[in-house]
């Protein structure tokens, strides 16, 4: 019995490690067996650490859902300026997330020189009080030790792992992250085949409006102080500017129903103080010397009002919003474009002396959105009602 | 410590045995006092400033114990056990039941007492009952052994130590008294190894991957779930529950084998229950023996009219409850036990007066789905973390928020979908993945639970615990039965491994927190 036990576990490590499903062993990546690998539901912050440092890319791209399935690191803008990008960004994670990452980069001498840092305006709101930023600088990377391979290797969860990887080579949509830390989410296709991209817009308002007004309507915590978010982007462009890279703060291309939510949920006013906020911090940077731009893409533009479709159409795929608030690869590609040179697109570089200007426009437009009877309108207040 | 833990299994259990029969070899008290170490040190590894606690209370209980017996019959001891029993509960109030005071005093009263933010010592409602057994099993003049190290151990024995089963001096001082069991013997490891590996089994396969189902509707925040996630949700619990503690229960009779010590069944399929109190035969069989024995017979059982025995019976349940937990939910919880209990035999009583019986195969499933129904709601109180989440759910169970399906499931149903519109069942957005994985989960659950043989059953020929004084049936002859064979091995080896595959998600026994 015991040798039976012993003998299925050492089996099950070597087929997990020969799998290698999350990419940390350096094991072949054989077509047809584990060539694509699934996208990982844990461990997140070793995949991407382990990939990031085998690259050592010339660009790094940090933030949140948003930016890790809206930013391809493979994009043609970087491409042709002969850039290297790896996407660190992970789902549901703040500031905090991207300051350890950049820490654990900088040790392993592998600190990208350009940075584009994804930064959310609901990450920022609430905060009861003033809390100092936890002591990251002592966390050390994860690695592969005992623990790792107890969770990863001989566990279940590492067999579940594997044996997606097997199937995950003959699927047509896989789940996949690619090797530069992209999430493609092919297999949101056949979710919109099935169920319609109407569905994914409404389901994700509607807990977009839960989550929302469960937040304190303030940026900074009670008692006048330093939000979490706020610091760890402070402490982000710090170290940064000290390391001499270059950072690109990104307000994200929000889909104009959120804008328009935000505006009717009275947060309208909170958003434009918010983007003084992101551009104040880096000011500061800026007049030590250091090179930080603040670029503002949650403007209403052609491109962030593509009209959703209709309940029930299951045959229409939009080309830049998965839903409101996360956007396809074709337009994080715009945005990179826009960034990395490209003067022909959508968003705008803050600047001291167009700020007030574009903040007062951006806002009447999102006003004159809800003044203006359209489909889009509509949808908004019927989500606002039933609730 | 927990059983399912590299820790426990890979360091700490090897030890103990190995220990145990090298140092048995010198004298069985030699051997007795390591194992009592040994369960002192599994118990501190939770928190070892509660040993001084856990061995005042042995000693104090030991000193007491010995008085009582010494003077047996005399007005002296019936003193003493009343003394020594009130200490007991009074600890255990102290401990279990100051915050729950405070709190409902301060509800009921509008004052403001500050809560004492006790902390509960984790084991304290199982060596304190153990303990309030011996005390009157020594005044009745049924102890017979009375050396302090085997007393240590008969508390502190950690297969049992935190989450039971409730043991009695009787029955487990003559299993440490017995040379035969300082020896390593192999039929003990097999059978000891085969009732742990399904234990742990059905711990960390099962209950742990159902409670990631059950706990999102017992939020307190979440609002009032519509009937198929209210029903997903209590079943999934029903079920979390059952693994959670069967596995336990068989993991502490595998582990107190390999020392060649049968613990008593604690467990014995209780969803396959007929009635409610067939139920309590089968569920926390020790704890069922010990209130009836020390609390309901006592309160005068069933000798003094039917009306006293049925406030007996509620009186037993609510305490029961509320030995379970210091809540109001919990005593709702025994209320609606004990009034099931009463009703059970009201029905009884009016069968034996119907001449109209339905066939006994029909009967039989019935009244297992009414006993079954009838827990599920009661388990909603069980596990809510207050009243009013549980009112929200059963709410829910009830169909007050309506009955509705996950869009995705509804679009691929073609033209079912118009017929549940028709009878009012509507679809929601999102949730999909985990409503089909939540009802996947508990129709396994359910097969296993009422179609499978349990692992007294499966180890039937081998006595792996001590006889069942409960009356109910086991099933004969299965075809699951095990065997000491190489098939069998292979077997169980492999659920072992799955088993240690499994352990690295964090994870609790449910029965701790009592």
């Amino acid at each position: 019995m015991l040798a039976t036990t012993a003998v299925t576990i050492v089996v099950v490590g070597v087929f997990n490690v020969f799998i290698d499903p999350l990419g940390v062993f350096s094991s072949p990546r054989i077509a047809g067996i584990s060539a694509i690998k699934p996208y990982p539901d844990h461990h997140r912050e070793f995949v991407r650490y382990a990939s990031a440092r085998h690259l050592c890319s010339d660009v790094g791209i940090f933030g949140n859902s948003r930016a890790e399935i809206g930013f391809d690191p493979e994009s043609i803008a970087l491409a042709t300026q002969g850039l290297s990008a790896y996407n660190h960004a992970i789902p549901g994670t703040s500031a905090t997330t991207s300051y350890r990452q950049i820490l654990w980069l900088q040790a392993a001498n592998c600190l990208p020189m350009k940075i584009i840092l994804g930064v959310e305006f609901f990450d920022f709101l609430g905060g009861t009080s003033s809390r100092p930023l936890p002591t990251l600088r002592t966390d050390p990377a994860p690695r592969l030790d005992v623990r790792f391979f107890a969770e990863s290797v001989f566990s279940i969860t590492g067999v579940r792992d594997s044996l997606a990887t097997l199937f995950l080579q003959r699927s047509r949509y896989p789940a996949t992250l690619t090797e530069r830390g992209f999430n493609p989410l092919y297999h949101y296709i056949p979710e919109v085949e099935q169920s319609g991209q109407y569905v994914l817009f409404r389901q994700r308002a509607e807990e977009n409006f839960r989550k929302w007004t469960h937040k304190p309507l303030r940026l900074r915590p009670t008692d006048g102080g330093v939000s979490d978010d706020e610091q760890a982007v402070k402490a982000i462009l710090d170290t940064l500017a000290q390391a001499g890279a270059k950072t690109h703060i990104i307000i994200y291309p929000y889909h104009a129903q959120i804008r328009m939510m935000i505006e009717r949920l009275g947060m309208g006013g909170l958003f434009s103080d918010w983007k003084r906020l992101v551009f104040a911090v880096a000011e500061s940077q800026r007049s030590r010397g250091n090179s930080v731009e603040v670029w503002d893409f949650s403007g209403v533009a052609p491109e962030t009002r593509e009209a959703i479709p209709i309940k029930g159409d299951r045959k229409t795929h939009l080309a830049h919003y998965w839903e409101a608030g996360h956007f396809k690869k074709e337009l994080g590609d715009l945005v990179i474009a826009r960034v990395f040179g490209d003067q022909r697109n959508f968003g705008v570089k803050l600047e001291r002396d167009n700020i007030d200007n574009w903040l007062l426009l951006d806002r009447q437009r999102v006003q004159s959105l809800l003044t203006t009877p359209s489909p889009l309108l509509d949808e908004v207040n019927d989500i606002l009602s039933d609730h | 410590m927990l059983f399912n833990s590299y820790f426990f299994l890979l360091v700490f259990l090897p030890l103990s045995l190995l220990g145990f029969f090298l140092l048995g070899r010198f004298g069985k008290s030699v051997g007795a006092n390591w194992l009592a170490a040994c369960s002192l040190f599994f118990y501190a590894w939770w928190d070892s400033r509660y040993i001084a606690l856990l061995l005042g209370s042995i000693c104090v209980n030991y000193l007491a114990g010995s008085y009582i017996a010494s003077h047996a019959g005399k007005i002296k001891a019936r003193t003493a056990l009343i003394v020594a029993i009130a200490a007991n509960v009074l600890l255990l109030g102290y401990y279990k039941y100051a915050d729950f005071f405070v709190t409902s005093a301060n509800a009921v009263f509008e004052t403001n007492w500050p809560v004492l933010g006790v902390i509960l010592p984790i084991g304290i409602s199982f060596f304190t009952f153990t303990q309030i057994a011996f005390l009157v099993d020594a005044w009745a003049g049924k102890v017979r052994e009375y050396r302090f190290v085997n007393y240590v151990l008969f508390v502190t024995y950690f297969p049992h130590l935190v989450a039971g089963p409730v043991l009695h001096h009787k029955e487990m001082m003559p299993q440490f008294d017995d040379g035969r069991n300082y020896y390593a013997r192999a039929e003990n490891f097999a059978i000891g190894l085969t009732i742990f590996a399904i234990g742990l089994a059905k711990k960390v396969l099962i209950a742990d991957n159902l409670s990631t189902y059950a706990n999102p509707i017992f939020s307190a925040q979440a609002s009032t779930p519509s009937f198929f996630l209210a029903w997903g949700g209590a079943l999934t619990y029903t079920f979390q529950l059952y693994f959670d503690f069967s596995g336990y229960s068989d993991m502490a009779i595998g582990l107190s084998r390999l020392f060649g010590v049968r613990l008593p069944l604690n467990f014995n399929s209780p969803y396959k229950s007929h009635n409610i109190a067939e139920f309590w035969r089968r569920w926390h069989m020790t704890l069922s023996r010990f209130l009836r024995d020390y609390l309901y017979i006592p309160l005068g059982g069933n000798r003094h009219g039917a009306t006293r025995r049925q406030i007996n019976l509620m009186t037993t349940m609510v305490l029961g409850g509320l030995w379970h937990g210091a809540g109001w939910n919990f005593a709702i919880w025994g209320l609606l036990h004990g009034g099931f209990l009463v009703v059970n035999q009201h029905w009884k009583s009016i069968c034996r007066r119907t001449p109209f019986r339905l066939p006994p195969r029909y009967a039989g499933v019935f009244s297992v789905m009414l006993t079954f129904l009838s827990v599920v709601v009661a388990w909603v109180y069980f596990r809510a973390p207050d009243v009013a989440t549980a009112n929200r759910i059963i709410m829910g169970m009830a169909g007050s928020a309506g009955a509705a399906l996950p869009d995705a499931m509804v679009t691929r149903l073609g033209p079912l979908a118009q017929a549940l519109d028709h009878v009012g069942i509507k679809s929601y957005l999102g949730g999909g993945a985990t409503f089909f994985e939540t009802w996947c989960w508990i129709v396994v659950s359910a097969l296993i639970a009422f179609l499978t043989p349990n692992t007294q059953e499966i180890m039937r020929r081998f006595e792996p615990a001590l006889p069942d004084e409960s009356h109910v049936g086991f099933e004969r002859g299965h075809r699951l039965a095990w065997m000491p064979q190489r098939r069998s091995a292979m077997v169980v080896g492999l659920l072992f491994a799955l088993g240690v595959l499994a352990l690295s998600r964090p994870t609790e026994f449910l029965y701790f927190q009592f």
